[in-house]
């Protein structure tokens, strides 16, 4: 894991002490709400429905156990003993007190944490594959370049009052868990054909309430120009972007208005003038620095198999369905990546609380090698464990009502807070993720149907990703009165694709009973189970997916 | 309005020329871009002279002018549009400019150190007692930062280079 040096130290400390000034200024009344707003909104603090909401970033989703702890006894400590963690791979936590704001950024800061450029119209917190340095499938480790943007982008003096806000997001595999085509700019790593590394630079993606998918830009851009070329791409944002109208304001926007080519040639032309080297040159020798962080832990040499597991596996079902669930191919044997699932069946998608968190640090440490991962599907990580370690980590999370076995499956809902703390919802998103999670309880029956995302937004702001799900449910308000629209067949993987709408919404209790007639209608028409809900989806016309939803009863 | 330059407040001899306003005989004055590329020439090239920019204007227009330009005003229509910051940036690291670049519109003290950073020197400063007492309560300040500084070279040193100088020592 990256760790901080004296000079990222300071510069956290620094930014911290700025905003503890700008919070007595507001509490002496100095600083009036008008003028506070643009600072704490660079510092993630939102003024919510019920209370402020502080959102704190995670680094390409990574944490340590000792960060882990801190955030369980912030949420004991100012909040109610629960974080929410985000589609973003951050957390959230939604009854700070503004007078204790400074104290905890503080807390954060001692742990190398903090929540600058987590809200405002500035390059947000940069995501990746929650699997990164682990997956069995990934050609190169995306972290030490998230890390580069991550420090590039701090407080970029050029570009931190965008036209909106700016979201990057990292892959190093050919299997998209990180949803590139869904932001501002995606970077996928491979290879060329002389083998040297670089990044497919895909631009304007981005849900919201014009969902659209990033447009390559660079099939093959060589790793070293990665920030002198995403200057270029940002330099062009910030002049020409639209600054009239927010909702027509992210690149997505800029990139359709002027065509594909024409924005290709901008950032070309751009890039061209060849100046931005210097500004941003990062000398072999510190990549190299960032780099050492990622290396791999010490690892065993482990035989693939472990007798003793594959017994147990035989033996407790249970332990076998989340190991056949949760549990993922390392690129190492003899270890696997265990996936902790935060969605209990009726639970809120995402929220953990503080008993839980130190639960996970503790295990993390134990069988982990420390180490812990936020993933954008709102669930928990340990990238590191050996096989033979699979059974003790089991039963432990268990205790701790984490190891619910329904990772990718028909309960694992993404949902954002919506309604119940979100000032911008239309509508209500927990509880409607709950009921559906209530409803396809059964393990066996969440076996049947395999694969299946389903992403829930309280607004068209598409926080919760749903025009990427499977099946997607947006709530909106209709005279007054919660109301969900529901789209099929969109994707966030690399088969991107936004869901299409089918016809009309319903009313909050109908949901579950909409999302089941189309799981009856896949599990009737599928070819046989090797063919997922997805694929189905694609394949029978938009006529069978609607007889499907809205089939008599 | 109140002028801030290298930390201090200052005369401002500059006359700011509206539009539709013939040009006064003498004095430095600052026009609209438009009118510089259409009188520019006949401005009388001992005269100081200066350009105000808007938001949406492209910097590159003044490329021609440049060698004649004393001073370039740049616009921050809102606090939040930030096109300013690119276009100092522009100005003095791909054009050359070292003459004066200042800051007008909505200068908040929270951009300051953004736009020292990207080449502004002059900061206009709305003459309203709360912002002025803003700009002089904000003595905590962020004063390091990860990328370099060399539109001013004399802001914070950037964490890159303090690494660079670092292992430079330690080796
Ligand atoms: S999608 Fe809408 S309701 Fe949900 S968190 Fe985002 S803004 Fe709030």
């Amino acid at each position: 894991m990256y760790r901080y040096d004296e000079f990222d130290h300071r510069f956290v400390r620094e930014r911290t002490a700025q905003f503890a000034d700008q919070v007595r200024r507001r509490l002496d009344g100095t600083l009036t709400e008008d003028e506070f707003k643009p600072l704490r909104l660079m510092n993630g603090l939102y003024l919510q429905l019920h209370a402020y909401m502080l959102r704190i970033a995670i680094p390409y989703g990574t944490l340590s156990a000792r960060q882990m702890r801190r955030l369980a006894d912030i949420a004991e400590r100012y909040d109610r003993g629960y974080g929410h963690f985000t589609t973003r791979q951050n957390i959230q936590f939604h009854w700070a007190q503004l007078k204790d704001v400074p104290e905890i950024l503080e807390k954060l800061a001692e742990v190398e944490m903090h929540a600058i450029q987590t809200s405002g119209n500035c390059i947000r917190n940069v995501t990746t594959d929650q699997w990164a340095g682990a997956a069995a499938d990934e050609i190169m480790d995306p972290r030490p370049w998230c890390e580069l943007l991550r420090q590039w982008s701090s407080l970029h003096p050029e570009f931190s009052f965008l036209p909106r806000k700016f979201k990057f997001a990292v892959t190093g595999a050919p299997n998209d868990r990180a949803v590139c085509r869904g932001h501002d700019i995606g970077l996928r790593m491979h290879t060329n054909e002389a083998g040297e590394p670089g990044f497919e630079v895909m631009v304007g993606g981005g849900l919201g309430r014009t969902p659209m998918l990033g447009k390559t830009v660079r099939d093959f851009l060589p790793v070293g120009e990665l920030l002198p070329y995403v200057t270029a791409i940002m330099r062009v944002y910030n002049r020409f972007g639209r600054r009239d109208n927010k909702f027509k304001a992210r690149v997505k926007i800029l990139v359709h208005d002027l065509g594909l080519d024409a924005f290709k040639t901008e950032v070309e032309a751009e890039y061209a003038k060849g100046d931005h080297e210097h500004e941003v040159e990062v000398s072999g020798d510190e990549l190299q620095r960032i780099r050492a962080y990622f290396a791999p832990p010490a690892y065993e040499d482990l035989p693939e198999r472990d007798p003793e597991h594959d017994r147990r596996v035989f033996q407790d079902k249970d332990f076998a369905q989340w190991v056949r669930a949760n549990v993922a191919k390392h690129k190492v044997q003899g270890y696997a990546i265990v996936n902790v699932s935060l969605k209990p069946i009726g639970g809120i998608p995402g929220d953990a609380s503080a008993e839980q968190m130190r639960a996970v640090a503790d295990l993390a440490e134990r069988y982990g090698k420390g180490e812990i991962r936020v993933t954008h599907e709102q669930n928990l990580v340990l990238p590191h464990v050996r096989r033979q370690d699979l059974h003790a980590l089991w039963q432990a999370l268990e205790r701790h009502d984490l190891a619910t076995p329904n990772l990718g499956l028909v309960t694992d809902i993404i949902a954002c807070p919506g309604l119940d703390y979100c000032a911008l919802a239309t509508a209500r998103s927990i509880p409607v993720a709950q009921a559906i999670s209530r409803r396809f309880e059964g393990v066996a029956r969440q076996d049947e149907i395999g694969e299946l995302k389903i992403k829930i937004s309280g607004c068209i702001n598409a926080c919760g990703h749903h025009h990427v799900g499977h099946i997607g449910i947006l709530g909106l308000d209709k005279q007054g009165k919660e109301f969900y629209q529901i789209t099929v067949g969109g994707s966030g993987a690399e088969d991107a694709a936004i869901g299409r709408i089918l016809g009309p919404g319903f009313a909050a209790e109908e949901v579950p009973d909409a999302i089941e007639r189309l799981v009856q209608g896949y599990l009737k028409g599928r070819n046989d189970r090797t063919e997922p809900f997805l694929a189905w989806t694609r394949r029978v016309g938009q006529q069978e997916l609607k007889e499907a939803l809205y089939a008599a009863a | 309005m109140p002028l801030l330059k290298k930390g201090v407040f200052v005369e401002d001899a500059w006359i700011f020329v509206a539009d539709d306003v013939p040009i006064p005989s003498k004095g430095p004055i600052v026009v609209g871009l438009d009118r510089l590329e259409a009188e520019g020439d006949a401005i009388a090239p001992a005269r100081r002279l200066g350009v105000r920019l808007k938001a949406g204007e492209r910097v590159e227009r003044l490329a021609p002018h440049l060698q004649r330009l004393d001073l370039v005003a740049l616009e921050f229509p809102v606090f939040s549009d930030g096109r300013a910051f690119s276009a100092a940036a522009m100005l003095r690291k791909r054009m050359g400019f070292a003459g004066e670049i200042r800051a007008t519109g909505q200068v908040r003290v929270d951009l300051h150190p953004f736009m020292r950073r990207t080449g502004f020197d002059a900061f206009q400063i709305e003459d309203d007692a709360r912002v002025l007492r803003s700009w002089r309560d904000a003595d905590i300040a962020v004063d390091l930062a990860y990328q370099p500084d060399d539109a001013t070279r004399d802001g914070p040193l950037p964490v890159w280079e303090a690494r660079r100088r670092h292992r430079r020592e330690a080796a």
